[in-house]
């Protein structure tokens, strides 16, 4: 019998697949967004190359947005939360899973494109390899801030989820970008080691804070 | 299977629930009933576990619990197959589902997507699962709405055999319904 985890994997993962909106919109936006800026600053290549890293982080984060209301408001909204709930079986896990999936469908097709666009924005190729670095290792975290604004706004609208969820990220963008603008120096690897200690931090204390924040909906 | 002692519970300061005291022994079936607010579907969430900020005691000893809600659990962009392959609460048995798509008349709806369905179907799809699932305790909550008179025979017939097998079942209904063991006012 599969398991009640590997069923969430599955049944969250089909979910993505087959409605479009929650994997693409992130991606078109995330499209759109950088095929702007070289329209808006010029196609002056030493400054697309300098604006690129923060250009392809702030454009993930915003892409981002799109999609952090996916990942507990259907559950909450469909009544999958309370099956949930009544199984007894381990919250914190099922919360990984589905942040997981959540940063499976969204973040991970915009780190790929983000390496094709990087070159569109004039990147060396050594720092958009440290732009992908950064991006895994950002990109759960700011996973991890958006299941959270998700589930802190289970009834609310996405705009307050938006607005929690930015400020949030801030740190994680700044390493990001500070890492990539470094990519020459050895001070890349302290920025990169501080995202990585971020993220192995952010783990567990985000994803309880998520279930913290469902379990307020239901007092 | 559950005890509960002076169970109380207030949602937004207004009281909801004060002072219940009840039983539920095994094999047995219980109608709740009340008036609309009166917290029977509070009720069913605190004996599943969903809500657990209530003042008194609930002890049970059932081992696992079957929940069904207002709201069904399903996902309107999958199939009905994949609502009920996917339900971790399936248990695996393909032939038993292949019989349950019969007897519900969802055989040939198997493939459609659920936003396609009527809220009579989406109940039979959800219904699929309490004929399939072998659980100690059901919670029921409004299982016969939106059913037409053979589903409702249907599900009765699914609450009685689940009986049989020494599981419990507390349900809610406005209507009366001849199956229970005794009622349950609120």
């Amino acid at each position: 019998m599969k398991s009640f985890y590997y069923k969430t994997f599955q049944r969250d993962s089909k979910v993505y697949l087959s409605r479009s909106s929650s994997f693409l919109g992130p991606i078109v936006f995330f499209l759109i967004t950088i095929t702007l800026y070289p329209l808006a600053f010029g196609s002056d290549e030493e400054q697309l190359a300098e604006l690129a890293s923060g250009i392809i982080w702030i454009s993930i984060l915003l892409a981002n947005l799109l999609s952090h209301q996916f990942i507990f408001n259907e559950d909450y909204k469909d009544g999958s939360l309370d099956l949930v709930l009544a199984s007894g079986k381990s919250l914190f896990v099922w919360a990984s899973i589905k942040i997981f999936v959540n940063w499976y469908f969204s973040s991970l097709p915009l780190i790929f494109l983000s390496l094709v666009t990087s070159f569109m924005l004039y990147l060396p190729l050594d720092a958009a390899l440290i732009l992908a670095l950064t991006l895994f290792l950002g990109t759960p975290i700011l996973s991890m801030f958006g299941a959270l604004a998700g589930a802190l706004t289970l009834e609310r609208g996405n705009i307050v989820g938006s607005s929690i969820v930015i400020p949030m990220c801030l740190p994680a963008l700044i390493l990001g970008i500070l890492a990539i603008q470094s990519y020459k120096n050895e001070e890349v690897l302290f920025y990169i080691f501080l995202l990585a200690a971020f993220l192995f931090f952010s783990i567990p204390i985000l994803i309880a804070s998520c279930l913290g924040a469902i379990r307020l909906h239901f007092e | 299977m559950i005890k509960v002692e002076n169970l109380s519970y207030s949602f937004n300061d207004f009281p909801l629930l004060e002072n219940l005291n009840f039983e539920v022994n095994t094999s047995e079936i219980i109608h709740l009933k009340g008036k609309n607010g009166s917290g029977k579907s509070t009720l069913l969430k605190i004996l599943s576990g969903i809500l657990n900020n209530f003042q008194g005691k609930v002890l049970s000893t059932a081992k696992n619990v079957f929940f069904l809600g207002h709201n069904l659990g399903l996902k309107e962009s999958l199939s009905v197959k994949n609502n009920l392959l996917l339900d971790y609460r399936f248990n695996d048995n393909a032939q038993l589902l292949d019989e349950a798509y019969k007897l519900f008349e969802l055989d040939s709806l198997i493939d459609t997507k659920l936003f396609n369905l009527s809220q009579g179907q989406r109940k039979k799809v959800s219904l699929v699962q309490l004929f399939l699932s072998k659980y100690d305790l059901f919670l029921l909550d409004e299982p016969f709405a939106n059913l037409d008179k053979k589903g409702i025979e249907l599900i009765k017939s699914t609450i009685v055999s689940h009986q049989n097998r020494g599981a419990s079942i507390i349900f809610t209904s406005h209507e009366a319904q001849n199956i229970s063991s005794r009622e349950l006012v609120l």
